[in-house]
Formats: C-alpha cells, structure tokens, sequence
C-alpha cells in the first residue's frame, strides 16, 4: 500500500509538470492548429536561466541561504520572462511568415528552431550539464516508508498553483476569452473584432511562462540543467496534451497527471529503463482507439 | 465547348516522349536554370579535369570539395541527361583514388546519408509523410547483419558471404518494420505522424539499449566482418564506398521511375488532398504503406553497409540526429527530388566535415571547429531559413512546391 | 431499375441534425437535382453518398450493392464519382496529372513494374495519357493539359474536376454546385456538358444546384431538402408549384429569380 502512495506521488509530481508544459502545446495548438516543437526547448531555457540565477546568487552572496523564497521567486520570473521573449522572437520570425504556408512548413521550422535552440546551449555549456546550488535541503518527509522531497512538495503544489492561475486567466480575462474564442473559429472571431495577430502572440507567451517557469522548478528538482532535457519532457507533455484532447485546457492538465502516474505505475512492472517507452505507447493507443483524446468529444469531418 | 482544341496542342500532348516521364516536366525552365545548365555544360570537363587529374593532394580538400560541389550543382541544375550522368559517374568513381583515408571517409558518408536521403524522401518528398524516426530502419538493418555476422554470437554463418544475403534480408525486414510502425499511424494526420515516428525511433534506441540479452545493450557489437565481393575483400572505406555508390544510383533510379508512374502520382496525390486522392480510388492507406516501406527498406539496406563499414555498432549511434541529419539534407536540398538529396548530402554532410576544424574570429565571435561543433546549430537555422526563404530547397523538384498538401484553414492576418 | 436507393439516412453532428430520415431513389441514366436552401443538407448528402460522412442511420445502395461506411476509395470503385463545392483539385499537379489520379483505378503499375518500366506498363500509360487528353477535350480544355490546376481560370477548374472524376469512369457522377461562381454564357457551357454526360457516355447525374434556370433547364428529376428533411420531389414543372418548396424558398426569392448565386 505504501508503495503504492509512493509510485502515486512520485507520478503527482512528474505529472505536474507534463501538465504545465502540456497547456503551452495544447494552447498554441488550440489557436494555430500547429505543434510547436521548439516547446520542450523553452521549458530547457528556463531550466538553464534558473540555474544561472541561483548560481549568481550562490556565488556572489549569501541569499539563497538567507531568503531561498527571494532567490527562487526571482529565478522562476526570469525563467518565465527568458522563455516568452524566446517564443515570441520564435513567433514572430520563425512561425508567422508561415501561418499560410502549407502545413508541414511551420513544423519543419518548428523542428528546426529545437534542433537550434538545443545545440545552441550545448556548444554555450560545452555538452556540461549545469549542476543547481543547494536551494532546497535534500532531505526528505518521511512518513512511514514514504519519502517526500521538499522540492517535491515545491514543486506539486506550484504545479496546483500554476494550472488554476492559468484556469483563470483563460475563464475570467479578456485575453483568455479571446484565446478561447480564436481557438474556436480564427474567422469569425477576427470578424467580432478580436486581434487573431497578438491574440496568437499572447497565447505562445502564455505557454512559454508556463514552459519556462517549470523548467525552473524541474531543475531545482533533477538539478541539473542540460541541452537536451526539453526534449523528453517536451514529448511526454505533447503525449498529454493529446491524452487530454488537444485544444483542451483542462484535458491538458489531466492528461498530464495521467500520464505522470501511469509512467511511475509502469516502473514497477517494466522497471526504469521502460518509462519512456510507456508514453509513447500510450501517445499512439489514444491516437489509434481515441484521437480524440481520452476525454475530449468525438469529431469526424473530413470534407 | 466540344474541340476548342488546336490540332497542334492535342499532338503535343499526345506526344509519347513527352509524356512519360511526368506530364509537363519540361515547361518549366527558367532562364536562370538554363544559364546555371549552359555553364554546367562548359565547365565540366576543365573542372573535372583540376578536380580529378591534380586532385586533394594537390589542392587540399577542402578546394577539391568546393569544386566538387560546384561542378554536381552545375550537372545537378543542368539537363544535360545521359552525359552529365556518365560525368558525375566518373568522377565519383574516380576521385577517391586521389584521396586519403579520412577524405575518402568523408566521401562515404555523403554517399551512405544520399542513400538514406533518397529512402526518406520517398517517404517525406513523394508522399508528404513527415517521418522523424527514420533512424528506426537505419538501426534495424545495421543490427540485423552485425547480429547475424558478428562472431560474438557464433551466428554459423559465412562471413565471406553472408553480406550479399543480409542486405536484401534487412531490407525486407525494415519495410516489414516499417509496416508495422505505419498499419496503427498512417491514419494520422501529417503533425501527429512527425511526433508518433519520433516516438517510435526513440523506442527502437531504447530497446536495443536494453535488450542485452539480443544486443549486448550498451556495449555494442563488435568485430563485424566486412564483405566479400568474388573473393575480395571489401575492407576500405573506397571499396565500401563503391557499394553505397552503386545503392545510390540503384536507389535513384528505382526511387524516380516509381515516382514518374501511377504510384508516384498518386503519392502526390495524397501529398495533396488526402481525402479527394481516396475518392479518386486511391488506396490512401495502402500507398503511404508502399512509401513507408521502400523507404524503410533503402534505410535498412544502407544500415547494413554501415555495420559492415564500422565493424562495430552501439546503440548510441541510432539517436534522434540520424533522423535529423537525414531529414534536414532532404528538406535543404530540395524535396521530392533525388538531385535535391544529393546536393543536401553533399553540403550537410561533407561540408562539416569538411571544416571540421575551420575557425571564425571576427571581432568578438569566435567560433573553434565549426564544423564539427556547430553543424546542428547551422542545421537549426538552415531549416527555419529554408522554410522561410525557400520552402522547395535549394534544388528544387521540378515544379514548385508540389511537395505540400495546401493549408486547409483560410487564415485572416488582422483583425477587421 | 434504380441505380441508387438512399434508405432513411439520417446524419446527426454532435447532437445537431444535418440530414433526417430522408430516402430517395435515382434512375439509371437520369439527370436529377437536389435543391434546398442553405444548410438544407444537400452538400451533406453527397458526403454520405461518397462515403466522405458514414450516415449515423440509415442505408446506402448502389446498384445492388450496399455501400454507405465503406472507404472512399471502394466507392468510388463501385462506381460513385464527385466534384466538390469548394473546388479541391490537387492544385500542384497539372491537369492532365488531375485527369490521370482520376483513371488510378483502371491502370495497374506496380512498385515492380514501375521500376522495371516493361512494355505492357508504357503501353498502359501511353493510352491512360491519350485517354486523359481525350477526357480534357471532352469537357473542354483542349490545350490546357500542362497547366497547373491552380493557375486555370476558375470556369476551368469546375470543367477539371468534372474531368477528373470522369477518368475514374463512375456510373453515377455527382457534381456539387457545379455552375457556381460562372457567368450566364459559362453556365450555359456547363449545361450543354452536363446533357453530354448523360447522352454521350450514358452516365447517371446527380447535380446540387442553386440557380434555378440550370436545375429546370436540365434535371428531369428533382428532390428538394430543408432542414435536412426531404420536403418534396419530382419533376421540376411539378415541384416548382409545390406548396412546401414555396414556402421553403419563401424570402429567398431563388425560386423565381436567378438564383442564390
């Protein structure tokens, strides 16, 4: 049974974060039609502008011992402001010229804007991974067998915190209502005069936020930032977004605490190693049996 | 309304020799094209000949590979058909007899990823599948012969042999695997099918890691014997060279006249409305199989010849870039057309290795061995740059942009 | 005999009704029209009968032979053949390329005999090419055979398509609106071609129209929807004094006047 709460809360956790990265996917999927598959690689950045934060902090004072909630906070904004002004330099250079462009286009530079940022960062680290200060004390909660990290609880209920903010920005503001209603139907919501331009703008910042602060706070909890990070947790996040019915904000959050406890579930019977091939085989069941997502609504139009 | 028809135009187009090969081919010369084809024409032969005759010794390779490049442009661009052929031919033929073993190492690998560039761009070029795991048939095949031959598995079979009987056996294999990768994914739309695939390269990385019982895992396999031609063995890069090269044109000419016959039309047919192809009888699931299947075969055949050209495989060298190097040598150097590949091969593949150790230092950018640390980089940026400024490539298939299906939402710049 | 028998075929979209219960018998070798105002299910009904919609309810036959859910490539085998409202040719090909997807199915290249390019497999191609050509000056486009579909004049692209689906050589030919957007003198054309189909190559037409001059002037056969329902149908000189259609069209004014487009 404890090992049991164990696998769940391990899966909590991870999930959080699929979640968070997932809403980025599923919102500019939402309103672009496209896969954005330079988002892993923001959530990366932000990994990385949390590491150079704390790092700076750790070497040139004594405040990440002192105030760790001051340090943290202010890494997590510049990892968030880090990754918008990424995504919108990616939009507006990479993206925008193609929004008419045939479809496979804006994917291919999409593809390419990954592959760029990714290496980019490896020759800026030379293929070292980046190892974060000691923010958070690597002892644990313990409650019968159960270990709990303190990052980890961090990093849970900032997930929580993370994916109702976002709930409500889409619900209760303007630009989440126009979001919404571009995602809907671009046409006539550009008719009922709604800026589809920055409406789209908004929607990759909106994603980037939430890529970048998780890239913090992941980093804080594998800690340590390297190139290639995104590229997992970007696949798994998409895997989620597709879980929950892509276009669906709320399917996203739930596809990717889904998915994060299916794969801790998994470790138990395939071991590790096999983690990963659990969420591409989940990706293409749903995509087979349900494309629809597993909880989205049903939809065949083809002409 | 009936016989509007000139007589002249109705003969025209009943014109068998025009006709075959791809109703249409021949409209679309530009004036520029035909420059690039007259200069072609003229400058072969005293290029071919510096290139040739004096060779890297005397220019240093990294001269010899701009002429290189130059002259296959030019013979790439230019119509000169059967001659320009029998040009290229011998010149690849000949040059790595005037070259070093690293140099002719460089010239394998062009050849080796133009083959698998010709396989891909079946898949991605003719039928418009997005295919990010085509590593996946790639590993399948270099596994299958190092399995077979390698003598840590005391596999009982002759090595002197056993190459001539693998390489069809793996390319049947990969397009079984790449059959059974297609049957649950080719309902996919073109997005979700780039992520599936990607997927499924990463998993075939991933079970040859761990799988050690099978595949030794992490430590790879070793000793893997080299090929037999008669009684020779094909033990350098040059003569392995020579197989990929005979892939190469193999593969070309198969790739091509499938392409220039119903089955390549109604590839491109699906590349353009998948649902209107299906109601003109097309089998759409069917064809993108066909596509999936020789491309995966050209990849697992060319995975063999790299096994046998290593001697030893890990599974760290079946990673995502494979896919990518692939991919991006296809989409740069022009999609759907085999010539287009070949250039993408030569400029993405040689021409990092090429400056491997080529500087940069202009005022405060000062970038050390460009071409072997920041060739993805460059790759990122040429892709985006492509898509942007040259979506057909820098060779591109005959008619423009035939290589997309048409964006099926009407999308509204600003708001009214 | 009827060639095509639509049996209580309903289609719902989520929740919404597009076509109800609505049947409907076509003779072989007629020319038949479906009318209706807009979003009276007329588009949706071709969809089901080409297999681009499965009905929800319902049954679809085609001379004898059951064929709604089936893929849309054995439909169009049966013998099923369409154009599209909004034109959807494969705008990058040629239109002799269009014309040649068209005759896929009665070509039989192979991956072997592609790359083995054997007599028989030239031969076969040499007369689908005379074939295509033939096809091209049928419908009227002598002389455009290697323009590409994108850059043919609009009244060009509906007479491709209509050859396009000619080359699948179908029984029965469904074209969706297919004079919209022409000018009085181009409509007349398509008349004359759409009379040619059904006199020259003997085939069964099933037209959704909205001019009326081009529905009374050359459909012998009529069914009208609304709101997805059949609420009428015969022969035009009949059907125009129906009550219900009246009603139906009352305010749209297409009924007496030129036509919605």
């Amino acid at each position: 049974m404890q090992e049991w709460i164990q696998l769940l809360i391990d899966g909590i956790t991870i999930g959080g974060v699929y979640a968070v990265i997932a809403l980025g996917y599923t919102l500019v999927y939402g309103v672009l039609r496209m896969i954005n598959f330079a988002h892993g690689e923001l959530f990366m950045m932000g990994a990385f502008t949390g590491y150079y934060t704390l790092n700076g902090f750790e070497k040139h004072s004594s405040l990440n011992d002192s105030v760790p909630v001051l340090t943290i906070a202010i890494a997590i904004v510049l990892g968030m402001v880090v990754a918008v002004t990424l995504a919108l330099v990616m939009e507006r250079i990479a993206y925008r010229p193609l929004r008419r462009a045939p479809r496979l286009a804006p994917l291919i530079s999409a593809i390419g804007v990954s592959i760029l940022l990714r290496n980019i960062m490896l020759r800026a680290t030379n293929a070292q991974g980046k190892v974060y200060p000691k923010v958070f004390p690597r002892t644990a909660v313990e409650i019968g067998e159960i270990r709990l990290l303190y990052v980890q609880i961090f990093l849970i209920v900032l997930s929580f915190v993370f994916l109702g903010l976002l709930y409500l920005f889409i619900q209760r503001t303007k630009a989440g209502v126009a979001i919404r209603a571009v995602a809907e139907d671009r046409d006539t919501a550009s008719l009922m005069g709604i800026n589809v331009d920055r409406t789209i703008m908004t929607t990759f910042a909106v994603g980037a936020a939430l890529a970048g602060a998780a890239g913090v706070v992941y980093g804080m909890f594998v800690t340590t930032a390297t190139s290639g990070m995104g590229f997992i947790p970007g696949i798994k996040a998409f895997t989620a977004a597709v879980l929950g019915g892509i276009g669906s904000v709320p399917g996203a959050m739930a596809g990717g605490y889904f998915l994060g406890i299916s794969e801790a579930i998994s470790t138990k019977f395939f071991g590790a190693q096999y983690k990963d091939v659990v969420a591409f085989v989940l990706l293409v069941a749903v995509l087979i049996f349900r494309p629809w997502g597993l909880f989205g609504k049903r939809e065949d139009k083809r002409a | 309304m009936k016989g509007s028809g000139s007589l002249s135009s109705l003969r025209a187009a009943l014109d068998p020799g025009r006709y075959w090969s791809r109703a249409g081919e021949q409209l679309q010369t530009t004036t520029s094209g035909a420059a690039v084809a007259r200069f072609g024409q003229y400058a072969v032969l005293p290029l071919l000949a510096i290139a040739g005759g004096l060779g890297p010794s005397y220019f240093g390779i990294r001269w010899t590979f701009a002429i290189l490049v130059i002259v296959m442009y030019a013979l790439l661009r230019s119509r000169s058909g059967l001659f320009g052929m029998v040009v290229l031919g011998a010149m690849l033929v000949y040059l790595p007899h005037q070259m070093d073993t690293f140099e002719r190492g460089i010239m394998f690998d062009i050849a080796l990823y133009a083959l698998l560039g010709i396989g891909l761009n079946v898949v991605v070029g003719y039928a418009g599948l997005l295919d990010l795991g085509y590593v996946a048939f790639f590993a399948s095949g270099a596994y299958l012969y190092a399995l077979i031959s390698a003598p840590q598995f005391g596999g009982g079979f002759d090595v002197g042999t056993s190459f001539w009987i693998v390489l069809p056996m793996a390319m049947v294999l990969a397009a079984l695997v790449g059959i059974a990768l297609g049957v649950p994914v080719l309902r996919l739309r073109g997005d979700y099918l780039a992520i599936v695939t990607l997927g499924f390269g990463e998993i075939i990385r991933i079970m040859i890691n761990n799988q050690d019982g099978v595949t030794n895992g992490p430590v790879g396999v070793f000793a893997i014997p080299k090929p037999h031609f008669g009684s020779t063995e094909l033990s350098g890069p040059v003569e392995l060279y020579f197989v990929v090269l005979a892939g190469c044109f193999v593969a070309a000419f198969a790739a091509e006249r499938i392409r220039d016959s119903r089955v390549g039309r109604a590839w491109e047919a699906i590349r353009e409305d998948e649902d209107v192809a299906s109601s003109m009888g097309v089998n759409t699931t069917a064809y993108k199989l066909m596509a999936f299947a020789i491309g995966a075969a050209i990849g697992g055949g060319g995975g063999v010849i790299y096994s046998a050209k290593q001697s030893a495989v890990f599974p760290s060298d079946f990673n995502l870039d494979v896919s990518i190097n692939v991919l991006a040598l296809v989409i740069i150097g022009g999609m759907g057309n085999v010539r287009g590949v070949i250039l993408g091969a030569m400029l993405l593949i040689g021409l990092p290795e090429v400056l491997r150790d080529f500087s940069i230092n202009i005022a405060f950018i000062h970038l050390d061995n460009l071409g072997a640390d920041y060739r993805l980089v460059i790759f990122g940026a040429a892709l985006v740059a492509v898509m942007i400024l040259r979506p057909e490539g820098l060779l591109p298939a005959r008619r423009r942009q035939a290589q997309f299906e048409p964006a099926d939402v009407l999308e509204p710049e600003v708001a009214t | 005999m009827a060639i095509l028998s639509v049996r209580h075929v309903s289609r719902a979209f989520e929740g919404l009704i597009a076509l109800n219960d609505v049947s409907m018998e076509v003779e072989a070798e007629t020319i038949v029209g479906v009318i209706g105002p807009n979003g009276a299910g007329k588009t949706t009904l071709f969809n089901l009968l080409t297999g681009f919609y499965r009905p929800t309810s319902g049954e679809i036959w085609f001379e004898g032979k059951r064929v709604d859910g089936l893929p849309l490539h054995r439909i169009a085998a049966a013998g099923i053949s369409r154009t599209f409202q909004n034109i959807r040719l494969f705008s990058n090909m040629t239109a002799i390329e269009n014309v040649l997807v068209g005759s896929h199915l009665h070509l039989s290249t192979n991956i072997a005999t592609a790359i083995l390019r054997l007599p028989f497999t030239v031969k076969q191609e040499k007369r689908a090419v005379q074939s295509a050509v033939e096809t091209l000056r049928f419908v009227g486009l002598a002389g455009r055979e290697n323009e590409l579909a994108w850059n043919l004049a609009y009244g060009e692209q509906r007479r491709l398509e209509i050859a396009r689906a000619l080359a699948v050589r179908p029984r029965m030919l469904l074209l969706d609106e297919p004079t919209a957007g022409m000018n009085p003198g181009e409509s007349v054309d398509m008349i004359r071609l759409i009379r040619a189909l059904r006199d020259d190559l003997r085939m069964t037409v099933v037209l959704i129209e909205h001019q009326m001059r081009v529905v009374m002037g050359v459909c012998e056969y009529i069914t009208v929807l609304d709101h997805g329902e059949k609420i009428s149908e015969g022969r035009p000189e009949d059907v125009q004094k129906d009550q219900r259609v009246i009603e139906a069209y009352l305010g749209t004014g297409a009924l007496l006047s030129e036509g919605a487009s």
